[in-house]
C-alpha cells in the first residue's frame, strides 16, 4: 500500500521573478526542469500559505502582461491540472492536492478584471522580450487594418516582376504627391471653423504632418505589394481632439475616395462637391498618371484575406468630369522680341561668353546689324569659302526678329521665334552656302 | 539614517538597495480602519521563510492609483478581505528608503525609525 508522502518542494523550484509583490510575493514565475510555472498565493490562516501552482508558457505570459488574457483566465482555462499547495511559515509543504482547473473554489480566484499591465524596468528579467513582443503585436494591430496595394508590369516579359525605376518614379512618387496634397487640402478644409488662420494652420498642419504617414506594415517583393495602415497608437501624441480625431479617419478617407477601384457615380459626386477643380488636380492627377499608364496595373484589396481589384476608371469621361482639359496646356506662350543694344565691358583675355547684365547699358533698337565674313562658316566646317562679308539686318516685327542678308543680289531671310541669336546665325549662313554650292 | 527594522535588514546583503531620490506620491492598499499594522511588513514578521526577502521588510506601494487598484483585483477573494481601501502618501527624501526594483509601477519604502507613517497617508476616495 502506498503511503501518503510529500515530495513536492518549492524551494527547489528556479525563481525566475515576483511579478505580484503586496509586503511579499503574490504571483512568482517558477521554473523546474524547463518548464514554467506560476506561484499564486491566495489565502493565509494562522499557520499556513495556500498557493496554487499551475503549468504556464511564454506567450501567455506575454499575454498576460500586455493585457490581453486576465489572471483569472489564465488560472480557469488552464488545460493543465492545478496543484493546491499548502506550506508552513518556513517553507515546508505539508499537503497537495490535484485539481483541474475548473474546479478551483472561487475564494482562490481573483477578481474578473485580474488584468496587469506589467511595466518591468531593465533590470527585469522580461524587460528585452515584452519590448520586442509589445512592437510585434503593434504590428500585427496594424497588419489586421492594413489594406493592400500591388504594381504589376502588364509586359508578361517581365512576368510579375518591377522595376525599381517604375516603381520609385511611376508609382511611389505619385503616390505620395497625391497623399500629400491630400492631406493639406482636406486638414485646411475640416479645419476651417477652428482655426482661420492659414499660417497657424500650416504650422499645425507640418508639425502632425509625419505622424499622418500611412505605417508600411507589409512588404512583398517582385510585383511589389505594400500592406499600408493608418496608426491610431501614434496618432495619440497629437492633443487637440477634433485634429486627432481628423488625422485617425484622413487615412481611410482617402483610401475610399482616391484608391477606388470604378469610381462610381456616388463616388465621383463626392469628389466634385468636395473639392475645387485645382484641389481635384493636386490630388487626383498623380494618381491617374499611374492608372491610365497600360504599362502597368495598380491594384488594391481592403484587407490581407479579400481579393485584389485593378484601380482603373473604364469610362474616360470621369477623368474628365475630375480633372477638365485646360485650353491653355495647348497654347504655346506668345513670346515678344525686340531687338535690343547693350554696351558693356569684356575682358578679351576671358574665354567666357556669358555677359553679366548688370554691368551693361541697354538700349532698346529695332534694328541693328552684323556682318558675316568667312570665319562664321569656317565654324560649321565650311572651309571652301574665303573673303566674305555679308550685312546681316537683325529687325523686330511684331512678334518676331527677322534675320535678313542680301548676297550676290539674293535676299535670305530667317524668321526667329525662340530667340536665340546663334541658332538663326547659323540657319542663315547653311542657306547661303547652300547657294554657293549650287551656283558652283 | 536609522530604519525601521534595521537590524534585520543589515542582515541581508545589499539591503535596501539604491534609494530613488526626491518627493514621490506613492498609494498603498490597506483596510478600511487604518491602524498602525497598515504599515507594519506583517508577513515577513509572521513567516521565517521570508527573512532573507530584502524586499519584504519594506511596505509596497505603488506609482499609481490605477496600479493600485489594479493589485486589489489580482488578489484572491480570500486574500482581498484584508484591503479595501487605498491611502496615498507623499514620501520624501527625509521619510526613509524608497526604491523600484523590477517594475516600474511597484515601490518598496523603508521608513525611517520613529516616523509617524499613520499620519503620513490619506484615503482617496473613489471618485478621486
Amino acid at each position: 500500500m502506498m503511503e501518503n508522502s510529500i515530495n513536492i518542494d518549492l524551494r527547489k523550484f528556479k525563481k525566475i521573478e515576483d511579478i505580484i509583490f503586496l509586503d511579499e510575493p503574490i504571483l512568482s514565475h517558477l521554473k523546474y526542469n524547463e518548464t514554467d510555472y506560476f506561484l499564486y498565493l491566495v489565502d493565509t490562516d494562522d499557520k499556513s500559505d495556500f498557493y496554487c501552482l499551475f503549468e504556464i508558457d511564454e506567450e501567455k505570459i506575454l499575454k498576460y502582461f500586455t493585457k490581453e488574457i486576465s489572471l483569472r483566465d489564465l488560472i480557469l482555462k488552464n488545460k493543465k491540472f492545478i496543484y493546491l499547495i499548502q506550506e508552513d511559515f518556513s517553507g515546508n509543504t505539508t499537503n497537495i492536492n490535484i485539481v483541474f482547473s475548473e474546479s478551483i473554489s472561487d475564494d482562490y480566484l481573483p477578481a474578473e478584471e485580474s488584468y496587469l499591465n506589467y511595466t518591468p524596468t531593465q533590470s527585469s528579467y522580461y524587460y528585452k522580450i515584452v519590448e520586442e513582443y509589445k512592437s510585434k503585436q503593434y504590428l500585427q494591430n496594424l497588419r489586421e487594418d492594413a489594406f493592400y496595394l500591388k504594381f504589376a508590369s502588364t509586359n508578361l516579359k517581365y512576368a510579375d516582376t518591377i522595376g525599381l525605376n517604375e516603381l520609385t518614379n511611376e508609382l511611389l512618387s505619385n503616390l505620395t504627391k497625391s497623399f500629400k496634397n491630400f492631406l493639406k487640402i482636406d486638414f485646411f478644409a475640416s479645419m476651417k471653423d477652428i482655426k482661420s488662420d492659414k499660417n497657424t494652420l500650416n504650422k499645425l498642419f507640418n508639425r502632425i504632418l509625419p505622424d499622418l504617414d500611412f505605417r508600411m506594415v507589409d512588404l512583398k517583393w517582385g510585383s511589389f505589394e505594400i500592406g499600408l495602415a493608418v496608426d491610431s497608437v501614434m496618432k495619440s501624441s497629437i492633443e487637440n481632439k477634433q485634429i486627432k480625431d481628423w488625422a485617425i479617419e484622413v487615412g481611410s478617407k482617402y483610401k475610399n475616395l482616391v484608391l477606388d477601384e470604378d469610381y462610381d457615380d456616388a463616388v465621383v459626386d463626392e469628389i466634385l462637391a468636395t473639392y475645387d477643380e485645382e484641389d481635384r488636380r493636386k490630388i487626383f492627377e498623380p494618381i491617374f498618371k499611374i492608372t491610365e499608364n497600360p504599362n502597368f496595373d495598380l491594384k488594391i484589396k481592403k484587407s490581407k484575406d479579400s481579393k485584389y481589384s485593378t484601380i482603373k476608371i473604364k469610362d474616360k469621361r470621369v477623368i474628365q468630369k475630375i480633372l477638365p482639359i485646360r485650353e491653355e496646356i495647348f497654347k504655346i506662350e506668345d513670346k515678344d522680341f525686340e531687338v535690343v543694344q547693350f554696351t558693356t565691358v569684356i575682358d578679351k583675355n576671358s574665354s567666357n561668353r556669358a555677359i553679366k547684365l548688370d554691368n551693361t547699358l541697354f538700349v532698346t533698337s529695332d534694328m541693328t546689324n552684323v556682318v558675316l565674313t568667312e570665319d562664321n562658316f569656317k565654324k560649321y566646317g565650311f572651309n571652301d569659302v574665303s573673303n566674305l562679308s555679308i550685312p546681316v539686318n537683325i529687325f523686330s516685327n511684331k512678334s518676331t526678329v527677322v534675320y535678313s542678308a542680301i548676297y550676290d543680289n539674293e535676299k535670305f531671310e530667317v524668321t526667329d521665334d525662340s530667340g536665340k541669336i546663334d541658332d538663326q546665325i547659323k540657319r542663315l549662313v547653311f542657306m547661303i552656302y547652300e547657294y554657293i554650292v549650287n551656283k558652283s | 539614517m536609522e530604519l525601521k527594522y534595521q537590524y534585520e535588514i543589515s542582515l541581508i546583503d545589499d539591503c535596501p538597495v539604491n534609494n530613488e531620490s526626491g518627493n514621490k506620491m506613492l498609494f498603498r492598499c490597506v483596510e478600511e480602519n487604518m491602524t498602525e499594522k497598515s504599515f507594519t511588513p506583517n508577513a515577513v514578521l509572521l513567516k521565517p521563510k521570508l527573512q532573507d526577502n530584502c524586499l519584504a521588510w519594506g511596505l509596497s506601494l505603488f506609482s499609481t492609483y490605477e496600479s493600485a487598484k489594479q493589485m486589489l483585483k489580482s488578489l484572491s477573494k480570500n486574500k482581498r478581505v484584508n484591503y479595501s481601501r487605498i491611502a496615498v502618501v507623499n514620501v520624501t527624501d527625509d521619510d526613509g528608503i524608497k526604491h523600484c526594483s523590477k517594475n516600474e509601477l511597484h515601490y518598496t519604502f523603508y521608513p525611517k525609525k520613529d516616523l509617524d507613517i499613520i499620519n503620513k497617508f490619506t484615503y482617496v476616495n473613489d471618485g478621486e
